[in-house]
């Protein structure tokens, strides 16, 4: 007697599973070209609350409400700003002040998310500093509510950077957390210290110098930087609204 | 059928909890614990879609792909399917 064997009885139709994948992979094609904000802007809003609960348990509950420190922080700018120009230095920037919501390395994208958005006058592009003027990233996508922050040190990003005070100009690659490398000519000397700026933003520090390996078999030397500020403790951070011409 | 539309339920709220506050790894491994233990767990793929919805960036380290999750909680979807028809455990 012959007995047909369970894995060679073969089946044409679709199973259900595959239908449904079918359906959603299609559904998610379609949605990606016809409003590809759309769901992401109604789950952030949604969340948005949660994220606001974990921040008032990990720091507790704010005196001073969120929206006031940000009126604090405008007017103490603006007050800045004439006492700058009452002593003949001014300084062109727009910052607002954003908490972050989100931060590595609970998601696996190395990105900030903060607490405004469109709704704020914030746009792709806006560059974001760290407290004390440090450049750490910029704005890559935002809700009327939310931001995402792309970090310059994420992993496989690459920056034009000057390099000491010779602003030696160099391609930086992002190695996430904060730190960068790049190869130079081991004839061009570079000491543990140096600062390394961005060509565009003359007043803002980028990273200071860690580690110079310099093997005498190779032609080029690789130089380990690092931001002088540790991006993973940050709480807030400043959003310059005005939109450079040429971005980095 | 009442207990498994209850522990669906738990399952929804440990990994929606686990995105919202957990570490990335740590949901991961808890949607592919669950994809094992429900006979089809479809909710895997809503969960990468929310994960990218939320936290999705293009970023070289993810070959600048937006929706990488959402991928890969299909293809995890798909391999437990396969392996499921394989397995003697799930005849």
């Amino acid at each position: 007697m012959n007995y047909v064997l369970k894995s060679s009885i073969k089946d044409n139709r679709i199973s259900l599973p595959f239908k449904i994948l079918i359906s959603i992979t299609v559904a998610m094609i379609i949605l990606h070209f016809l409003a590809p904000n759309f769901l992401s802007s109604f789950l952030t809003t949604i969340v948005k609350p949660f994220w606001n609960i974990e921040n008032k348990i990990i720091y507790g509950d704010l005196t001073i409400p969120t929206e006031t420190q940000r009126t604090i922080f405008t007017e103490l700018q603006k007050e800045n700003e004439e006492l700058k120009r009452l002593l003949g230095r001014t300084t062109k920037n727009n910052f607002i002040i954003a908490q972050i919501l989100k931060k590595p390395p609970f998601s696996a994208y190395d990105i900030f998310i903060l607490d405004i958005g469109s709704d704020n006058d914030i746009k792709a592009g806006n560059k974001v500093y760290a407290l004390g003027n440090i450049l750490i990233g910029e704005i890559i996508s935002t809700t009327a509510e939310t931001s995402k922050v792309k970090l310059y040190s994420s992993f496989n990003e690459k920056y034009e950077v000057f390099i000491s005070e010779k602003n030696i100009l160099a391609e930086a690659i992002g190695r996430g957390g904060g730190s960068f490398e790049a190869s130079l000519p081991r004839d061009i000397k570079v000491n543990e210290g140096d600062i390394v700026t961005i060509p565009s933003l003359s007043n803002s520090v980028f990273g200071t110098v860690k580690k110079v390996i310099s093997d005498p078999a190779r032609s080029f030397s690789t130089i380990f930087f690092s931001q002088p500020i540790n991006i993973y403790e940050q709480r807030w951070v400043l959003i310059d609204t005005k939109l450079m011409e040429k971005d980095l | 059928m009442k207990k498994e539309i209850i522990l669906r339920i738990i399952a929804g709220i440990l990994m929606f909890s686990s995105i919202m506050w957990g570490f990335w790894w740590l949901t991961w491994c808890l949607a592919i614990a669950l994809l094992f233990y429900f006979p089809f767990y479809y909710e895997i793929i809503a969960w990468g879609i929310v994960y990218d919805s939320l936290y999705g960036a293009p970023l070289p380290e993810f070959w600048n792909i937006r929706y990488i999750f959402t991928i890969m909680s299909i293809a995890l979807f798909i391999i437990s399917l396969i392996l499921k028809k394989r397995l003697i455990a799930y005849e």
